[in-house]
């Protein structure tokens, strides 16, 4: 078994931040009830547009830290080698975008949100919207990403969507809406939406507009598929097809992605 | 006065030879049927006893021979029919129309006849002959005889998955198998999610594979062909069937429109499985408003023939099938009401005519429409005021000429043509509300046109050697883009001895159109795609050798091994889902690659007496290979099944005369195994990272913590299915009807093979389909 075990890396790229974190594991068997063990004697470095820009140092088992802050439109590789065994990926960190956001009508428990994204003409970008704020769960407040998000744009990939009105609203996206700008064809994309299951009452709200790269893009949409599928894997196992989770390590699996991020703070009455 | 005697003398002989030389052969011709009803008996037998002059009839019951003028004795024979024997003096073309008798047994020389035709004289090379009264005998789940299943017990041929009809035919994909009733492709042949097929056994005759010499007649598929002929109705008498099983009823009507002129046959069948579901589901459903699960099919055949005179008969067939299935939730947690359905219908038209040019030029011409469509529909509101729905519908026009030219006993040639307009338009959605509608797709939709013509010799070489040599030559136009090509087949049968032939064939395949699989199980959500400008044509190259051994006594034996070499074959890429924009068109979805298979194959089977049956065996292997798929590396194919073996047996009791009634019994018998089934399963997982903005989430953290790792496509072989299946029929024929009861026991020793296997948590789970099923049904025909 040990020969089988492959090298996961997952790594995700901001300009916002100034410091990159890696985290890397090995692989391991469904009956293991073990933690994913670490890979010993592996050094791990960043390259930028093809130069070599530092190497990461090791926090603990299996994370590594490096003090960087990534640059908008560069293109960055990442390389983990073990002496006898080397992964690799790389990524494209999504240019700087303007987006703007507005309160435009609210509930009892939240606002609904006017997003205006000015599109790249001479780039095809990737955009998913959402939003973070507070809910009660279990007697505790929690500051996490909403549930779904419920929305009429009708250009939005319909991968994680639903038919289903709610807030006067026809669809209703899983976490996330994601577009393709390609799709749209006006020179400003203006989505309006209401974020589920976070209560403005309880706390501040923070509506974000994402654009990622390729590879982030996809590991995203699988991610969120599988999750759905896995759902049905359990209540109708025999219409369950499993399909491979993206990756674009090569040598390994995991995810090495970049994203940009535009946001704006809403605070209740 | 010697010298002028022998002038006389040598001036005779000189006559004489002059005189043979200036003899023009004759032709004998005709029609051979069942006297009982009308239907043409495919493959009888013609021979002159004391000569070796013979031949048989082509699949529209007809025959023609050439021979010398001259006193002849003619039989024809055909296996459980009486053989029939005249004599005549032939001085010109000549028609004899000959109808046989059933009959009760059989003797030796019947038994050669049938066994030598075909099986051993032909050159063709891996062809099975099914009647449909052999299907009905096989023991099957539920009571329900069923071709498809039928078929998969043939050597060479492995299923999906246990209970499923979808088949693969040394190593090919159920899609390169042209499937066709009465020469009409039929581009869905499933029923109840796959657990039936679409042919309903009481409107077949017999069907056809051919597996290892395709004749150049057939084409657009690149592993197989499955020729399936719907019966004719009874030319003579009005009769019809009525049966019924756990699962489903037929009911069959036939008879004369104008006695021995025209007739007509209408087949029809359901399933009660939906009464069944809903009952079940009231018993256990005690609250207002929950879900309610119903699934439904129904088929129908009819067919009608007219003979216009001898040289001119027409044919009108139709075949449609529904299945419908449905979810309704009043109960729904996301929203107060919910409905989804989905259905699938195949409809099938064709009119055919014969006409008959000259005692040995035969013409078929055949016009049809095979339509299939798939149709999915959700409904998000009781009035209906909101709906999705999807639609993929595949439509082919065509129309073709086959003719027969029995030139001579030595060559006899076939020739054709055929002319296809497809229209494939998958993937159109639709959506309907108070507020807003839209259409998606509604101009991605591909036009084929293809245009095809073949020739094929069957020719005697030396008193052993015979071959048989074709050409298909056509082209497709899609999208501006053309595809010529040309498919060389050829087989060779060399007569070791009277009772063994050794054979070897070679044969070119094109296939236009492919269907796209995205599950495992082969359950009917697949989807039919035209090659396109971006996607070429699959092509296939089929080598293929065997031995070939009969026995007076009805015993037959066969040995064959076979190569198959496939290009440009589809499948889906991995993640598909994960990859598709909305609005892609599937081609940029699928990869391209290549695939092989080999194996060698063993039949015994005894044709007569009151035990037949066969065992076959199979050892096979099966790969595919695309280099954006699987890292580029070779996979096992999911149909590769290396070890297959089934065994079948019939027997039949005495017949005993009680109170004026004819009671017949019979009991079978069917065990088969096989190796078990690739499928692609993560014995692996990795561990995950929470999306953008869901660092801290409580929202499926356990689940975006680990992710499954699938090393390879098809790593995992589950375990080896075999099972043991019985039934038991008495039969009670009387003048005027006949009842039958019919006791099966399916999966006897009650083996829990795997179906499906399914990741749940950290555990693999199994999922057994078909436990022991006793199953009773009965018939009744008059």
């Amino acid at each position: 078994m040990e020969k089988d075990k492959v090298i996961t890396i997952n790594c995700f790229l901001n300009p916002d931040k100034d410091t990159i974190k890696a985290q890397i594991t090995y692989s391991k068997l469904i009956t293991d009830k073990n933690n994913f063990g670490s890979v010993e004697k592996i050094s791990v470095s960043l390259f930028e547009e093809g130069e070599l820009v530092g190497n990461f140092s090791k926090v603990d088992s299996t994370h590594f830290y490096f003090a960087h802050q990534v640059k908008p439109g560069q293109k960055y590789r990442i390389e983990a080698s073990t002496g006898t065994k080397k992964v690799w990926a790389e990524t494209i960190v999504p240019k700087n975008f303007d987006a703007g956001f507005t309160a435009i009508k609210d509930y009892v428990e939240s606002f609904d949100y006017l997003v205006s994204i000015t599109r790249n003409p001479s780039d095809a970008s990737i955009y998913w919207i959402s939003a973070k704020g507070f809910s009660w769960y279990n007697g505790k407040p929690f500051y996490d990403i909403a549930s779904s998000v419920y929305s009429d744009y009708s250009l939005a990939d319909d991968f994680n969507r639903l038919v289903d009105q709610g807030y006067g609203y026809m669809y209703n996206y899983e976490y996330y809406i994601r577009l393709n700008s390609n799709e749209v064809p006006t020179d400003t994309i203006n989505v309006q939406f209401h974020p589920n299951s976070i209560d403005i009452n309880d706390g501040q709200q923070e509506v974000f507009v994402l654009s990622v790269d390729y590879h982030l893009d996809k590991y995203m949409k699988s991610s969120i598929l599988l999750e759905e599928n896995d759902m049905y894997a359990e209540d109708m196992p025999i219409v369950y097809a499993p399909f491979p989770m993206y990756s674009n390590i090569n040598g390994g699996t995991g995810i090495f992605g970049s994203y940009n991020s535009v946001s704006e703070k809403f605070n209740g009455k | 006065m010697k010298h002028s005697l022998k002038h006389i003398i040598t001036g005779f002989h000189i006559m004489f030879v002059f005189s043979s030389f200036a003899q023009t052969p004759v032709t004998i011709s005709g029609y051979v049927t069942d006297a009982a009803s009308g239907e043409k008996l495919t493959g009888a037998t013609i021979f002159i006893p004391g000569s070796n002059k013979g031949t048989t009839c082509n699949e529209f019951g007809y025959f023609s021979l050439s021979l010398q003028p001259a006193r002849v004795k003619i039989e024809a024979r055909f296996v459980g029919f009486e053989p029939f024997f005249t004599e005549m003096k032939l001085i010109s073309d000549t028609i004899i129309n000959i109808q046989l008798h059933p009959g009760i047994s059989i003797g030796e020389v019947e038994i050669k006849a049938a066994n030598q035709q075909e099986f051993l004289l032909s050159p063709s090379i891996g062809v099975h002959r099914l009647p449909a009264k052999v299907v009905e005998k096989i023991p099957a789940v539920l009571g329900e005889p069923d071709l498809l299943k039928a078929i998969q017990l043939l050597p060479g041929v492995s299923f999906a998955t246990e209970g499923s009809t979808g088949f693969s035919v040394r190593g090919g994909s159920p899609d390169q198998t042209l499937i066709q009733l009465d020469g009409v492709p039929v581009y869905n042949v499933n029923h109840l999610w796959g657990f039936m097929s679409a042919f309903n056994n009481d409107a077949v005759y017999e069907a056809k594979l051919y597996k290892g010499s395709l004749p150049a007649r057939f084409g657009g598929r690149l592993s197989s062909v499955l020729d399936v002929g719907m019966k004719e109705g009874n030319l003579k008498k009005r009769q019809g069937t009525f049966s019924l099983s756990p699962i489903a009823g037929h009911f069959t009507l036939e008879g004369p429109l104008k006695k021995d002129k025209a007739s007509f046959m209408v087949s029809g069948r359901t399933t009660w499985a939906n009464l069944l579901l809903l009952a079940a589901q009231r018993l256990e459903n005690t609250n207002e408003g929950a879900q309610v699960i119903t699934y439904g099919f129904w088929d129908i055949n009819a067919k009608s023939n007219y003979i216009i005179n001898q040289n001119n008969r027409v044919y009108l067939s139709f075949y449609t099938g529904r299945d419908a299935y449905m979810m309704e939730d009043e109960s729904g947690y996301r929203s107060d009401y919910a409905k989804f359905s989905y259905n699938w219908q195949n409809l099938t038209g064709v009119f055919r005519w014969n006409h008959i040019f000259s005692p040995n030029l035969f013409a078929n011409f055949t016009v049809y429409n095979s339509r299939f469509r798939q149709e999915y529909y959700n409904q998000f509101d009781k009035k209906g005021d909101e709906i999705y729905k999807g639609y993929n519908n595949l439509n082919d026009i065509s129309q073709k000429g086959d003719f027969d030219w029995m030139t001579c006993d030595k060559l006899k040639v076939k020739f054709g043509y055929n002319i296809s307009l497809q229209k494939f338009s998958p993937e159109i959605i639709s959506y309907q509300s108070d507020s807003t509608s839209f259409l998606l797709n509604k101009d991605i939709f591909t036009h084929n046109f293809i245009t095809e013509v073949y020739l094929e010799a069957d020719v005697d070489l030396t008193q052993k050697l015979k071959a048989s040599a074709g050409l298909r030559a056509g082209n497709m136009l899609t999208e501006d883009k053309s595809y010529p090509g040309l498919q060389p087949r050829l087989s060779i049968r060399h007569l070791v001895s009277e009772q063994v032939s050794t054979k070897l064939s070679y044969s070119r395949m094109n296939q236009y159109l492919h269907q796209l699989q995205n599950t495992t199980l082969g359950i009917p959500t697949e989807l039919w795609v035209s090659s396109t400008a971006k996607i070429k044509p699959g092509t296939s190259d089929l080598y293929s050798a065997g031995v070939f051994w009969t026995r007076n006594n009805g015993y037959r034996f066969s040995s064959e091994i076979y190569y198959t070499r496939l290009q440009n074959v589809l499948r889906y890429k991995d993640g598909t889902l994960a990859l598709k924009e909305r609005d892609d068109s599937w081609e940029d979805f699928v990869a391209t690659g290549k695939g092989k298979s080999y194996g060698i194959e063993f039949m015994a089977e005894k044709t007569s007496g009151n035990l037949t049956g066969w065992i076959a065996y199979t050892l096979s292997k099966s790969t595919r290979q695309f280099d954006e798929i699987n890292f580029g590396k070779e996979f096992p194919y999911e149909y590769d099944r290396r070890h297959q073996l089934s065994i079948n047996f019939n027997y039949c009791f005495c017949e005993i005369q009680k109170k004026g009634k004819n009671i017949k019994r019979e009991l079978s018998a069917n065990f088969n195994y096989a190796s078990g089934k690739y499928i692609t399963l993560a014995e692996q997982e990795y561990q995950g990272i929470p999306l953008p903005l869901m660092e801290g989430s409580r929202y499926g953290a356990d689940w975006f913590a680990k992710r499954s790792l699938m090393n390879s496509v098809n790593n995992y072989q589950m375990p080896a299915f075999h099972n043991l299946n019985l039934s038991y029929r008495i039969e009670r024929q009387s003048a005027s009807n006949t009842y039958a009861w019919n006791f099966s026991v399916y999966n006897v020793y009650n083996r829990l093979n795997p179906w499906y296997y399914y990741k749940q948590g950290d555990k693999i789970k199994q999922i057994t389909l078909f436990p022991i099923i006793p199953s009773v049904s009965f018939t009744y025909k008059w």
